[in-house]
């Protein structure tokens, strides 16, 4: 484990090289890497987002490419169009934007579903079909999408399918005062994007994921998990709790981070810290919920607070 | 048939740790047996019980991984411990004690809201416990006083005290080195030194010597072919199985050989060798002959006993007078009397008290003699015989002698004991009609330096005494009334005219009385010239005189004034110890004095000599409520508290040390049971541990906080509780440990592999940091709550 510990720890450094003062989202992003997930970033504009994406691609010696989601973008924008060659007096295809290892779906809440849909379906099956003909997406590949809170005007709200099938979800946040200051020190004569440096190859990155799944997890933490998204099902603000998917999820990514810090095994720890990334996104609260402030983070932390960590005191209130 | 029976014999009993172990305990019990019949006072019995727990307990810690410097202050404190409780016989207490304990426990888990609790037992055991301890130590406090002041008594208590702690060191040591260092010289160095040199000093044949010459050579070489064993062992050389087997047939041959030899041939030149020793360190020794007596240990040659006749003939003795008073400040005895006072009587220097020891009722001329006695065995508490007696307490008494002394001594009438002891009876009393007939008492003995007496003592106004007829029962006429022949007629005549016109016995015994009072009292006496009556003597002659010359003139007159009399010698009361609660009993005390009987009432003692305090006599009837037993009303449990050794930082101070010692044992028993646990089960019960100290200390895990929540909210607790000095280094280090403990049990929960057995080498080492910082953490934790 010390070698995905190491792969991880250059990239992550190499990323904050960009991305100043936030190392827990920067670890998410990576989280999300290792366990062939897909980010969901969501967060107001000029906070990093892009370039987030942008760094980790990079550092990982990644083709890299960007969709800009607008309202009049079409499926074919998103998965490439077949077109007819008269040189070779035939069809060929010729490939969208997708068809690269990390993706950038930037705004994705602005396109229309129908769009949304194509790049889902690339997201969930990693191939894509135009006109008949699939086309196997390169491996690793990662989407991280990006939106604005969905109260902004002109969006599109994602369906509750296929928010399902991100990983993880990401907030950002602004950054703390001296970090922003940081962040204009740093951009005096340039961006430092520009300077980035792969960090690690491809294989790395593939060796990295395969090596993740033999991380063992007791039969304690399972049912832990098991219990986490099964109450959220139960919680009465709920209308739709977190499904199996977000515990396989929950499952993935804490073996990573436990990886990630270097174990072997996984820790109640990696569950609780990674329970709200992984499974807000996935539960729609209740008509009742937005009256009382709440918000499906409050309820996986209730859910959390509630239930008795695997190893904790028996005896603890 | 038999030799191969022997030879699987010895191969059954060669295992070699345990066969060394009964070697050691051989080792061990020769020594202590030749102290025993060297030292005064010491019995074998004590000493073995003892030195074999030492050898056992040593020899099985010391098979743990307990470190020597722990384990040398643990087993000193439980040696010492242990001693104290044999010395102070607190076993019975202690017992009691738990029991009423046990009791009132019991009370409380069957109806804890409104438990019926009486706490008199508790009080009562409490006192008991309390009142032996404080005895004890002020036993050794009078010896530890004799030494100071460089005229040192034999002291039974402290020889035991003394010479059990050097058996206790000596065995714990050779068990300990013995399986530590596997060192058999070295283990039974200290012992042998011991016993030689007793030995040495004493001059007592060195065949006891010989056991341990015997059982030290196969030790030595029994270990001596362990090592070579394990050598061969581990140098993979070959060699034959027999090899154990043989050698121990040839070791204990030449054992035997060398203890034959030593027994019959070279007694003359160890002797020589003593002997050359002596002479090199003779001055020292005579210098410290006193201080070496004071231990039990004496020169061995022919000597009188101190008390003459009257203790080395045991019962009776025959001439009492002219053996002279014993005027030594030696203490004797001390007597706490427990309970029966009645209530308002503070035991104190006022009230009379006569230590009763034998009692006389021929008169030769010269001195006393008893008629003739048969001795009767009573088991302990077994009741001479108890009866309601108007005018009569019933009194307590732990009377503990300094050393042995053939003779049972208690105030008054004696009930019973709680020690087997005997009596010895001119007649016995008649069981079915006590009333009528209590018994003619000689004496009394035990052999316990320590007992508890219940016994009647007399204490009646002169109200009732003169209102006693003079109608004596047949046995009192028999015996006590009767003039003895050859005293002479001027005797006679003058009691006639002192007695003249008065014929209440109690007034005549009082007119003698206080004729005799007028003599001059001295020691400093011509002795008796022979064909002289001795009462004659005094009183025409000479006119002055000690004790048994006052109490011989008086029976004497008395009989002839017709009132039936005996003399009693025994001790007069002593000087009372008020810190202690007791009286203090010295040779200088031992008295003799007349009793006479009243009808209905019984033997009344009288004082006539005149160094003496007069026995007052209220002149009327005391009110006692109830009849003639009082049951001594158990003191307020605070009330009744008093410092153990004598003062309070001295009971403090043994408190803490007492603390201490638990606290390494519990550490000690905790680790061994630690130890036995798999290394999951270690983490778990550590780990549990942990959570419990963080409730203690105001970090208490949440039901959601994960192992690592906890540790960090534990830190972080740390580092409130320490404010500034949180750098420290022992706080870092504290932080780091917790840490490291929760790395390790969340590895033994949650990785595949579990812990392995090094994990809990490590484990404990790390508890064994953390735990102490813990429990000193709650310190500064209540300090800071408190003041907010």
């Amino acid at each position: 484990m010390d070698n995905v510990q190491a792969f991880a720890e250059s990239v992550i450094e190499n990323v904050e090289r960009v991305i100043i003062g936030k190392r827990e989202a920067v670890e998410l992003a990576v989280i999300g890497l290792l366990s062939r997930g897909h980010l969901l970033i969501e967060d107001v504009p000029g906070v990093g987002k892009t370039m987030l994406a942008r760094s980790l691609a990079k550092s990982v010696g990644c083709d890299f490419s960007r969709i800009q989601f607008t309202p009049d973008m079409l499926p074919s924008d998103v998965t490439g169009v077949t077109i007819y060659n008269q040189a070779s007096q035939g069809f060929e295809y010729r490939p969208g934007p997708i068809i690269a290892q990390v993706v950038l779906a930037d705004e994705i809440n602005r396109a229309t579903p129908k769009t949304q849909a194509a790049l889902l379906e690339a997201m969930e099956e990693r191939q894509v079909t135009v006109d008949g003909v699939s086309h196997i997406l390169p491996e690793p590949f990662m989407v991280l999408a990006t939106q604005n809170p969905i109260e902004y005007e002109g969006t599109f709200r994602l369906p509750e399918a296929q928010l399902d099938r991100f990983l993880l979800r990401i907030r950002l946040g602004y950054p703390a005062t001296n970090k922003e200051i940081e962040v204009l020190d740093r951009q005096q004569f340039g961006h430092p994007i520009g300077e980035l440096h792969v960090v690690a190859s491809v294989e790395e990155v593939l060796a990295a994921q395969k090596a993740i799944q033999a991380i063992h997890m007791s039969a304690e933490i399972k049912a832990y998990i098991v219990e986490i998204t099964s109450r959220t099902r139960e919680h009465l603000e709920v209308y739709l709790g977190a499904s199996p998917r977000g515990s396989l999820a929950l499952y993935r990514a804490s073996q990573a981070r436990a990886a990630l810090q270097g174990r072997d095994y996984v820790l109640p720890d990696d569950v609780k810290a990674l329970a709200v990334p992984t499974l807000a996104h996935r539960i729609i609260l209740g008509p009742g919920a937005r009256l009382k402030n709440l918000t499906a983070e409050n309820v996986v932390q209730a859910v959390l607070g509630d239930l008795l960590a695997p190893g904790g005191d028996p005896k603890a209130k | 048939m038999l030799p191969e029976l022997t030879v699987r014999l010895i191969r059954k009993i060669a295992v070699p740790s345990v066969f060394i172990f009964w070697l050691l305990v051989g080792v061990i019990s020769s020594v202590t047996y030749g102290l025993s019949l060297l030292i005064r006072g010491l019995s074998f019995d004590i000493l073995f019980g003892l030195s074999f727990v030492g050898l056992a307990v040593s020899w099985w810690l010391a098979r743990t991984r307990l470190k020597t410097w722990l384990a040398a202050p643990m087993l000193l404190f439980a040696g010492v411990g242990l001693i104290y409780l044999i010395v102070g016989k607190l076993f019975t207490p202690i017992v009691n004690l738990g029991h009423a304990l046990w009791q009132i426990g019991w009370i409380y888990l069957q109806d804890p809201k409104n438990p019926v609790v009486d706490f008199t037992a508790l009080q009562l055991s409490l006192t008991e416990f309390t009142q032996r301890v404080n005895l004890t130590g002020a036993e050794l406090n009078d010896w530890l006083g004799s030494l100071s002041t460089a005229t040192p008594i034999f002291h039974a208590t402290a020889v035991l005290l003394v010479w059990g702690s050097a058996v206790w060191l000596v065995s714990v040591w050779a068990g300990w080195v013995q399986r530590r260092y596997k060192n058999a010289l070295l283990s039974i160095l200290p012992g042998s030194i011991l016993l030689i040199a007793a030995q040495g000093y004493t001059y007592v044949e060195p065949t006891i010597l010989i056991p341990l010459l015997f059982f030290a050579l196969l030790l030595m070489a029994l270990t001596w072919l362990n090592t070579n064993e394990t050598r061969w062992k581990s140098h993979k050389i070959d060699y034959p199985d027999d090899v154990r087997l043989d050698s121990i047939v040839a070791f204990v041959g030449i054992a035997v050989f060398l203890v034959v030899v030593a027994f019959f041939l070279p007694r003359i030149s160890i002797r020589r060798v003593v002997e050359m020793v002596r002479q090199l360190t003779n001055p020292q020794i005579e210098q410290a002959a006193p201080f070496i007596e004071s231990f039990g240990l004496q020169v061995n040659q022919p000597s009188v006993g101190r008390f003459g006749s009257m203790l080395d003939a045991g019962l009776p003795r025959d001439h009492l007078v002219g053996a002279g008073p014993e005027l030594s400040e030696q203490i004797v005895m001390s007597v706490q009397i427990g309970a029966g006072l009645p209530p308002g009587v503070e035991a104190d220097d006022t009230i009379p008290l006569y230590w009763r020891g034998l009692t006389y009722d021929l008169y030769n001329g010269t001195g006393w003699d008893s008629s003739d006695v048969t001795l009767h065995h009573y088991r302990a508490d077994q009741q001479v015989g108890l009866f309601v007696r108007p005018g009569y307490w019933i009194i307590e008494q732990d009377v503990r002698f300094i050393d042995e002394s053939p003779l049972l001594f208690a105030a008054g009438d004696l009930i019973s004991v709680d020690e087997n002891y005997q009596v010895a009876w001119r007649s016995q009393p008649w069981r079915s009609e006590i009333e009528q007939f209590p018994g003619d008492f000689f004496g009394a003995s035990t052999d316990a330096l320590t007992y508890r007496a219940q016994s009647f003592v007399p204490v009646v106004d002169e109200t009732t005494l003169r209102a006693s007829p003079r109608l004596y029962p047949d046995w009192v006429l028999e015996n006590y009334i009767l003039v003895p022949f050859g005293v002479p007629q001027r005797v006679i005549n003058l009691t006639n005219q002192l007695i003249a016109g008065v014929s209440n016995p109690y007034d005549r015994a009082r007119l003698i009385e206080q004729y005799l009072r007028q003599f001059d009292y001295t020691t400093d006496l011509p002795p008796l010239p022979p064909n002289r009556d001795l009462v004659d003597y005094f009183l025409f002659d000479i006119r002055k005189g000690y004790c048994d010359y006052f109490a011989t003139a008086m029976v004497v007159m008395a009989r002839v004034a017709g009132l039936p009399s005996r003399l009693v010698v025994g001790y007069a009361r002593g000087t009372y110890d008020a810190a202690n609660n007791r009286y203090v009993v010295s040779e200088a005390n031992a008295h003799s004095w007349p009793e006479i009987y009243f009808s209905g009432i019984g033997w009344v003692p009288f004082e006539p000599t005149s160094a003496f305090q007069e026995i007052a006599r209220s002149e009327f009837p005391l009110q006692f409520p109830g009849d003639a037993t009082y049951v001594i009303e158990a003191e307020s449990l605070m009330g009744g508290l008093k410092p153990l050794f004598g003062s309070w930082p001295l009971t403090f101070g043994a408190a803490a040390l007492g603390l201490i010692w638990g606290w390494m044992v519990w550490i000690t028993l905790d680790e061994w049971l630690l130890r036995r646990l798999a290394p999951a089960g270690m983490a778990t019960r550590l780990y549990k541990r942990l959570y419990r100290h963080g409730r203690r200390l105001g970090a208490p895990a949440r039901k959601q906080d994960t192992p690592h929540d906890f540790a960090n909210a534990l830190r972080r607790q740390f580092a409130a509780i320490y404010g500034k000095s949180i750098r420290h280094k022992s706080v870092l280090q504290t932080r780091r440990d917790i840490l490291d403990l929760t790395n390790v049990y969340t590895r033994a929960q949650f990785s595949a592999q579990g812990l392995l057995d090094e994990d809990k080498a490590h484990m404990l080492a790390v508890w064994q940091r953390l735990r102490p910082r813990l429990l000193w953490a709650r310190g500064p934790y209540w300090l800071k709550k408190f003041r907010k």
